[in-house]
């Protein structure tokens, strides 16, 4: 039943209309975020984009008071500017003060989303029902997703993975060795705030689909879960975008068959699963498949251990010596 | 020490130095952690730099290429500032201060090194995989070269770092505290790469932490308390005069 | 009342850098809220407090788990496991019709309806529920705080020290946060989950930035708290806005002043501390660099001072005429620069090793 269910689903992406631009939407989104999380996860920055996306809806508020219109582009736009004012206040913070990340984490996150709660309540008490459509981004609400928002998406995402091909060097050594890149002639400071751009658009992308509340799971949980099954970046990534984009079609196809649910939280359980399963069966640190690694690879371990353990053996022998 | 024959790239003295600094000053926040530093190292030597923690050798080297900015004074690379002299010069930070669990391989970060050349948005290719793949069979470690860089043991780890270094083929090597916890293969290796350098005509300078070793491995050294103590070859210079001076109890400067 | 209360257990959040902990488990705590709503029917006020506390129980252990496992790091678990427990928790409260809790009340509160909700004792009423669960727990709170008042600050400021002198710092690590948790739950009908982080932290953040002392911090954290709790309301029911949101966003323009203009650790001392300095090391290297030179028998000149030390010729002039008004240096009879003996003590200060 179940099953047939989910069937006659993804038939309908084909075939409905509305349910094929959500489908997209959420592609999109998911593929975005998991691209760019990375980059959060590996800088240790994870919370960095909770902070961002809460602090991103003020800015859709009030983008919404001063041009009074729906339109996705002057919401994303409103939205981007204040998780980039949001994440500059937090790094004011820390670099002037002795209150620590998490704590500057947590005020931004907490000031601005009651900034921007202010700002939904005072448009509901003036406008009534004008506002109905805004606090869809607290939870996400892909079923409302039409054409011309897929469409500024699939722009804002072309953009941030074009940027992300052309600099993917750059990021890569500001990321892994800032000052080794420093001494290339990469500025760091540079290279990180274009990053954080980036980031910043994908979060705002996340926002129709996911909210603000749940982004920073888009951004962190494909990351993670790509990071058990490879050790290169560039798989990293392309895995976590795969990651994120399935559970995003896969959220929102599940979500729309029930009434009024919220796209955000079901994406989320569903991404969640993916990096239980990653945790779980990775051949890096997975049990299943070190069990079966084990057995086809022993000659070979055997051998690289033995050699490694003769450098340590002779490592240890050599400061006994010194001694 | 071993002074060797003459070679076509070594300049000798009144040309112009790998690395002069002059007056230089550098401070965090509010405490000096060089003071007016002048300072002239020579071509074609191994140099150490001695001090202890605090003295701001680390300082001086990230000095040099601009990670830390000046106070005041002047650094020139062969005459010139070091933004137009970049690709003379190869910097293998200190292992701690990069994450090893980066999603990465050996070969892929000694890659890293040629970026540089590559400049802004040209790829790695064919060739700088070719290079760094020569740079790894150097320090020995061709057969890892697929290995996530921390399942490496730290002196594997070190050498995929000089690796790198060789990979940019620079005239300087800047090295901070290369040999700090490595096994004996990986001194060893390290040491004998770096001397066959020397003997090309390259500058080594290492941040060194292991005194009994200084007049072994090096022949000249830099002795730096946050103001320069004394700098020259070994034998002259590394006394227990100077080294009294260098490691005394350091007094601060209170600043209000 | 919410607002001393979470400021008094904040203290110990912002020193402990817990503060993205105290986000995740009031996040996490709506799960355990609904379900012990599911499990007893009703919004009864101990059912829903255990289940909070369960689940932010939960949230804190999940989370060590995964990063003692060593697959992930401790800001990717929390950024995990909370969006998650949450995420179920939006999905029962929304599909459960028969649980009265409106998804967004969850997030922002309805503190203007809490008066409303009052309480019966033999049907005498005896005055706003909330307020006397609030009493109770700010009670609870505080005797937390004073019986443990000493291994709190220990442990927080050094737990292999605690371990040593047999005190146990992961029960008191578990007993804050179950603190966090209890606090979080009570707050939530009347602020929501993201405005109980508002009280915990912000307050208290200001205060660190205003003293040092941690009894001081904790009553300073509570006065802020209450003050911007106060000027928030006045807001909204001035302006007809959300009054948590307007809390919490009075709270943070609070803080933002106090960043600013705070005596000691404000932007503007800070930069003022700065320049201060800036100029005093600016002062040693000049003079540092007139005795090197003097002693190697060449001419000082400005333009020498700017171009040794690679500042601009105008900042050289500026110092040097300062070091000339200030008797650090003088001219001898040929013109050339020479240090006075004022001038020599302060450069030992900086070149005796």
């Amino acid at each position: 039943m179940v099953f047939e269910e989910i069937l006659s689903m993804f038939i309908g992406i084909f075939t409905d209309y509305t349910l094929r631009y959500v489908a997209l939407g959420s592609a999109i989104l998911g593929i975005t975020s998991g691209a760019l999380g990375c980059f959060t996860v590996l800088r240790k920055q994870s919370l960095f984009g909770d902070a961002l996306s809460h602090a991103a809806l003020p800015g859709i508020g009030l983008a919404y008071l001063l041009v009074g219109t729906k339109d996705s582009l002057f919401l994303m736009f409103g939205a981007a500017i204040f998780a980039w004012f949001g994440g500059i206040v937090t790094l004011a913070i820390t670099s002037t003060t002795r209150i620590k990340q998490d704590a500057a984490l947590g005020i931004t996150l907490s000031v601005f989303f009651g900034l921007g709660i202010v700002f939904l309540t005072y448009l509901q008490s003036i406008g009534g029902a004008s506002q109905g459509g805004l606090d869809r981004f607290l939870f996400g609400q892909a079923a409302a997703l039409i054409e011309s928002d897929v469409i500024n998406l699939g722009i804002l995402a072309a953009i941030c993975f074009a940027i992300l091909i052309i600099f993917f060097k750059e990021f890569k050594i500001a990321t892994f060795d800032s000052s080794f890149g420093q001494s290339l002639g990469f500025p760091t400071k540079y290279v990180n705030a274009l990053l954080t751009t980036v980031i910043v658009v994908s979060v705002v992308i996340g926002l129709h689909t996911v909210g603000v509340v749940l982004m920073v799971a888009m951004l962190i949980a494909p990351a993670a879960a790509a990071k058990q099954w490879t050790s290169s970046l560039k798989s990293m990534i392309i895995l976590s975008a795969i990651f994120g984009g399935v559970s995003g079609i896969v959220g929102s196809m599940i979500s729309s068959t029930s009434e009024g649910m919220s796209t955000g939280p079901v994406i989320v359980i569903t991404i969640t699963t993916i990096l239980g399963i990653s945790l779980l069966f990775s051949p890096k640190q997975g049990y299943l498949f070190q069990y079966f690694q084990k057995k086809r690879q022993y000659q070979k371990n055997f051998d690289q251990i033995s050699t490694v353990s003769n450098e340590v053996k002779n490592g240890v022998d050599k400061k006994s010596q010194v001694n | 020490m071993m002074e060797h024959k003459s070679n076509p790239n070594n300049l000798t003295e009144g040309k112009i130095p790998p690395i002069e600094i002059k007056n230089l000053s550098v401070t965090y926040r509010t405490e000096p952690a060089l003071w007016n530093i002048d300072l002239k190292l020579p071509e074609g030597k191994m140099i150490a730099i001695v001090g202890p923690n605090g003295a701001g050798k680390s300082t001086l080297i990230k000095t040099v290429m601009g990670i830390v900015p000046i106070t005041a004074g002047k650094v020139s690379v062969y005459g010139k500032s070091y933004s137009k002299q970049r690709t003379k010069v190869a910097y293998v930070p200190q292992r701690g201060s990069v994450d090893w669990d980066f999603p990465t391989d050996a070969l892929d970060v000694v890659e890293m090194g040629l970026y540089g050349k590559l400049g802004w948005l040209r790829r790695p290719n064919s060739k700088t995989r070719k290079i760094a793949k020569e740079c790894l069979e150097k320090v020995g470690l061709e057969d890892y070269s697929d290995r996530q860089i921390g399942q490496l043991s730290g002196g594997q780890q070190q050498r995929v770092f000089v690796a790198r270094a060789l990979a940019q083929d620079p005239q300087i090597y800047l090295m901070d505290e290369p040999l700090n916890g490595v096994d004996v293969i990986t001194e060893n290796t390290i040491l004998s790469i770096l001397e066959k350098l020397r003997k090309e005509g390259k500058t080594i300078v290492m941040v060194h932490h292991d005194l009994q070793t200084v007049d072994k491995y090096f022949n000249w050294v830099v002795m730096l308390n946050r103001n320069l103590i004394a700098t020259g070859p070994i034998e002259k210079v590394f006394t227990k005069e100077n080294l009294d001076k260098t490691y005394q109890e350091k007094q601060r400067v209170s600043l209000r | 009342m919410v607002a001393a209360n979470c400021a008094s257990i904040g203290v110990f959040l912002v020193l402990r850098q817990m503060g993205m902990m105290t986000d995740a488990i009031s996040h996490a705590v709506l799960l355990g809220i609904v379900i012990a709503v599911f499990v007893v029917g009703g919004r009864e006020t101990v059912p829903v407090i255990v289940g909070g506390i369960l689940s932010g129980i939960l949230t804190v252990s999940l989370v060590e788990l995964l990063y003692r496992s060593g697959k992930l790091k401790k800001d990717s678990s929390i950024g995990i496991i909370f969006p998650f427990l949450f995420a179920i928790g939006v999905i029962l409260v929304t599909q459960a019709g028969d649980v009265h809790i409106d998804v967004q009340h969850v997030l922002y509160g309805s503190i203007e309806f809490s008066p409303f909700d009052t309480l019966y004792i033999d049907e005498i009423n005896i005055g706003a529920k909330s307020l006397w669960v609030l009493g109770i727990l700010a009670i609870a709170n505080l005797s937390f705080i004073a019986i443990l008042y000493k291994e709190l600050k220990i442990s927080t400021f050094d737990s292999s020290l605690a371990v040593g002198v047999g005190l146990a710092p992961i029960l008191i690590h578990y007993l804050l946060m179950i603190m966090v948790a209890t606090t979080a739950v009570v707050a939530f009908e009347s602020v929501g989950a993201i405005l109980v982080i508002a009280f915990f932290i912000v307050p208290t953040s200001a205060a660190y930035l205003l003293t040092d002392r941690l009894s001081r911090m904790m009553l300073l954290s509570i006065t802020l708290g209450i003050i911007s709790a106060v000027i928030g309301y006045a807001f909204a029911i001035l302006s007809d806005v959300s009054i948590s949101g307007s809390m919490a966003t009075s709270a943070g323009i609070v803080f933002g002043l106090i960043w600013v203009f705070s005596p000691n650790r404000g932007l503007i001392s800070r930069w003022r501390r700065l320049s201060k300095q800036r100029s005093e090391i600016d002062l040693g290297v000049i003079l540092t660099y007139i005795q090197s030179e003097v002693k190697e028998g060449r001419k000082v000149t400005p333009s020498n001072i700017s171009n040794s030390l690679g500042w601009t010729i105008e900042y050289s002039l500026k110092l040097y005429e300062l070091i000339l008004e200030h008797n650090l240096a003088k001219k001898d009879n040929d013109g050339n620069l020479f240090l006075t003996e004022l001038g020599s003590k302060k450069v030992e200060n900086y070149t005796s090793n």
